[in-house]
């Protein structure tokens, strides 16, 4: 091999030039606004499309998280149809954003946590956001980067291992997330959007071209079939009472109907999410909204992930391969290192995207609604900055130590990411739609999905196990993700207390807000009219497409006969279900954005509300007295856990 | 500050040249290494289509190429033919690799030769030359 042909000396060439590209529009970004806009207000003067690519591209990042070609690989098609949630990751934003950025705009929160604590008053939504923003920064992104890590460790023959690998991304990614903040971000995760997208669309070329041409592809697939019998080509059925993962194996492989369709439904969370958030409220306008949820977050990334899952995955299947990506990349680089390290570095863009603004929104939230609100009310917003940086560089170094010391752990933790996120569904939906759920019971029902949440995953389960209490039950029992059982029980705790405390009154703002939304963002009489057409066209999609209905997947396009089974479509019968319920989701999230103007621009020009908020003198300086309390109870709570785990643990 | 306009177009421009012109030249490289005339037509015709989506996007925004881009556009096209010549002069191309560097060259001179057509029109380009000698000739 010649020199210019070692894949080494490609990835530095192309890293070097995606290195020039990402400093290049930090700077940009740094000239166009002052820091405190960048780093601390919500920017608001970006262009809808690029808000639009790097939403749609940060949409993509759980994929990745979830290696879902390689699941596939291992796993079966069952798990292909978890990329539907490509479709319901827009959904949330196609239902929520325009309202978010509508209410944002007149009454000027800066992040998730301050537009909780605006219109509920309740400073748990506010703890909680910011936990959830941490764990989005810390947890989800550390894996993110360790995975990119990996390949790059392997793609560059061994030269640098796994550490040095994540720390020369880290420091990457570091830098021009404190130089071009929240502005900088948006405007690379635009070409880095386009650019991942390119690069997801060449791989799926890549190995198409490895498996020898669509034909072959397919008559791969069907042979791998009839070797395999049906087991990894179909769910196993729709639900199966299982105790949960760890204690009892369900029949025929995890992925029934209802174990997909409450997975599928975590995804709902990814745009209710503090990050999310900040890219929601970024956009310089409503226009576009309706096209980023359709166009480009569920056809073009919905499709790719669909893509990724059926070919890449599909490879993987037929060759047994449980590392497919990875091998794809390495038969890339022998055959041609300069498409392997462009394709790495587009890779890399689809989670830069995520991961940075997720640790800029969890240093914004931490500084500005945690730590100035409650125990530096005085801190200027110079000073804010310097800590927002601080804390960005801080999270970046704990995610690196996390997932390269404690990759378990690290993985345990990013699994809980989307479910909790989605607890803050009731939450919106109070504030967006409903105005009868209450401070008490939005607050209340997060905490007890959050906990249901909990007690259904790994995490939780580890961390009572710690104390000495066992359950009974494992990881998702009755093949249901903890998603599922978290939402279904917020949502019965927030429809009982909303009962119990209608009376009470919900304050200023809140009042405020019902009159803005009744005068605003009321829909036209057609919208009206269409709304049970809308509630059945979902709950169908829901049902058929990623619900109970998926079953029908599995044999819905093949001929049986007393010998043999036909594939009718010359492909196994579950892949062209998922395909045809990822088309009919896009026409879905058309239905919403456009027909019922959920995500079409405002009709009415937003102005924002002038507050004028005197602070008293005395409230300016530092709470010492405050933070030293904060540490008391922290150390009060650790002591008590390690007091349990002594007397009770194992 | 840079207007908004700008920096949209700014994006535009990046988002089209890192991922045409990336794959492009990937193309013309494995062209080259394989000696395979068909990669590197089809890297040449993609960085073809990289210039003109360049135009449309002018176009859209009714703007000219900018002095920077000017500025990288020669200096990619010197260095190409730099680098075209300094193979040929070392004598180990085959001839896959001379027609790719062909139609390579070709294809970078007519974007130049568009280039100079947009920005002066057909009648401009030429009396720019024509006009100089005259002026020479004037001089003499």
């Amino acid at each position: 091999m010649t020199q210019l042909q070692s894949p080494l000396v490609w990835l530095f060439v192309v890293g070097s030039g995606y290195l020039v590209l990402l400093l290049f529009w930090a700077r940009t970004a740094s000239g166009q606004s002052s820091a405190v806009e960048r780093f601390l207000k919500p920017v608001r003067s970006v262009s809808p499309f690029i808000v639009a690519v790097a939403l749609g591209a940060a949409s993509f990042a759980p994929f990745v998280a979830m290696n879902m070609a390689d699941s596939v690989a291992t796993q079966g098609f069952g798990f292909a149809a978890i990329s539907l949630g490509g479709v319901m990751v827009p959904l949330t934003g196609a239902l929520f954003f325009k309202r978010i950025w509508a209410l944002t705009l007149r009454f000027g929160s800066a992040n998730q946590a301050h537009f909780f604590d605006q219109f509920y008053g309740s400073k748990v939504l506010v703890v909680l956001s910011a936990a959830v923003a941490l764990l989005f920064a810390v947890a989800l992104g550390g894996l993110l980067l360790a995975q990119l890590a990996s390949l790059f460790h392997a793609l560059s023959g061994g030269s640098f291992s796994p550490f040095y690998s994540m720390a020369l991304i880290s420091l990457i990614l570091t830098v021009y997330s404190v130089i071009g903040g929240m502005r900088g971000v948006l405007y690379v995760g635009a070409i880095q959007g386009v650019l991942g997208a390119a690069g997801l669309i060449g791989l799926l070329v890549y190995v198409i071209f490895l498996a020898g041409g669509f034909g072959s592809f397919l008559a791969g697939l069907e042979t791998a079939q009839k070797a395999a019998g049906n087991g990894q080509f179909g769910v196993s059925g729709v639900i199966q009472f299982t105790q949960g993962l760890g204690i009892e194996t369900p029949a025929g492989g995890p992925w029934t109907a209802m174990m997909v369709f409450s997975t599928v439904i975590g995804f709902l969370g990814l745009q209710a999410s503090p990050v999310m958030h900040q890219f929601a409220i970024s956009a310089r306008s409503t226009r576009g909204l309706a096209g980023t949820q359709t166009w480009v977050s569920a056809a073009i990334f919905g499709g790719l992930a669909v893509a990724l899952a059926i070919v890449v995955g599909g490879y993987g299947l037929v060759h047994a391969d449980a590392n497919v990506m990875l091998t794809a990349l390495k038969q890339l680089a022998v055959q041609s290192p300069w498409f392997m390290a462009a394709a790495y570095f587009c890779l890399l863009s689809l989670i830069f995207v995520f991961v940075a603004a997720g640790h800029l929104s969890a240093a914004n939230i931490l500084v500005l609604e945690i730590y100035r609100r409650n125990f530096h009310r005085g801190l200027t917003d110079e000073t804010a900055v310097v800590l927002v940086r601080i804390v960005i560089i801080l999270l970046i170094i704990l995610s690196v130590l996390m997932a390269s010391s404690l990759p378990v752990t690290t993985a345990s933790l990013a699994s809980l990411c989307l479910p909790l996120s989605l607890q803050f569904l009731p939450s919106l939906l109070g504030i967006c739609f409903m105005r009868g759920i209450t401070r008490q019971a939005a607050t209340t029902g997060v905490v007890i999905g959050m906990i249901c949440v909990l007690l259904t995953e790994d995490a939780g389960r580890w961390a009572l196990h710690f104390i000495g209490l066992d359950l009974p039950w494992g990881r998702w029992p009755w093949t249901l993700h903890s998603a599922l059982w978290g939402i279904c029980f917020n949502l019965l705790t927030v429809l009982v207390i909303s009962v119990i405390t209608q009376q009470s009154e919900q304050g200023r703002m809140w009042r405020a807000k019902n009159a803005f939304i009744s005068e605003t963002l009321q829909g036209s009489a057609r919208v009206h009219a269409l709304r049970p057409t809308a509630w059945s066209v979902v709950l169908a999609w829901l049902f058929l497409a990623v619900g109970p209905g998926l079953v029908m997947g599995n044999t819905a396009f093949v001929r049986l006969s007393a010998d043999h089974v036909e594939n009718m479509m010359g492909a196994p019968s579950l892949p062209v279900w998922i395909v045809i319920g990822w088309a009919l989701g896009v026409i879905m999230i058309w239905f919403l954005s456009y027909r019922m103007e959920l995500a079409t621009p405002l009709a009415a020009r937003v102005t924002p509300i002038e507050t004028t908020y005197e602070m008293p003198e005395r409230d300016l300086e530092m709470n010492t007295a405050r933070l030293g309390k904060l540490f008391w109870i922290l150390l009060a709570i650790g002591g008590g856990i390690s007091l349990l785990a002594w007397i009770f643990g194992k | 500050m840079i207007s908004e306009q700008t920096i949209e177009r700014r994006v535009l421009i990046f988002s089209l040249w890192m991922t045409l012109g990336t794959i492009g030249l990937c193309l013309v490289l494995q062209g080259l290494a394989d000696d395979n005339f068909g990669f590197g037509i089809a890297g040449s015709a993609t960085l073809a289509a990289g210039f003109i989506g360049h135009l449309i996007i002018n176009s859209v925004f009714e703007t000219a190429f900018t002095q920077g881009e000017v500025a990288f556009g020669t200096g990619f096209v010197t260095l190409t033919a730099l680098l075209v010549v300094m193979g040929w002069a070392r004598g180990n191309y085959s001839i896959a690799d001379q027609q790719i560097a062909a139609v390579l060259m070709s294809v970078l001179l007519l974007g130049v030769l568009t280039y100079l057509v947009v920005k002066y029109g057909v009648r401009g380009v030429f009396s720019r030359f024509h006009s100089r000698h005259s002026a020479e000739q004037e001089d003499v």
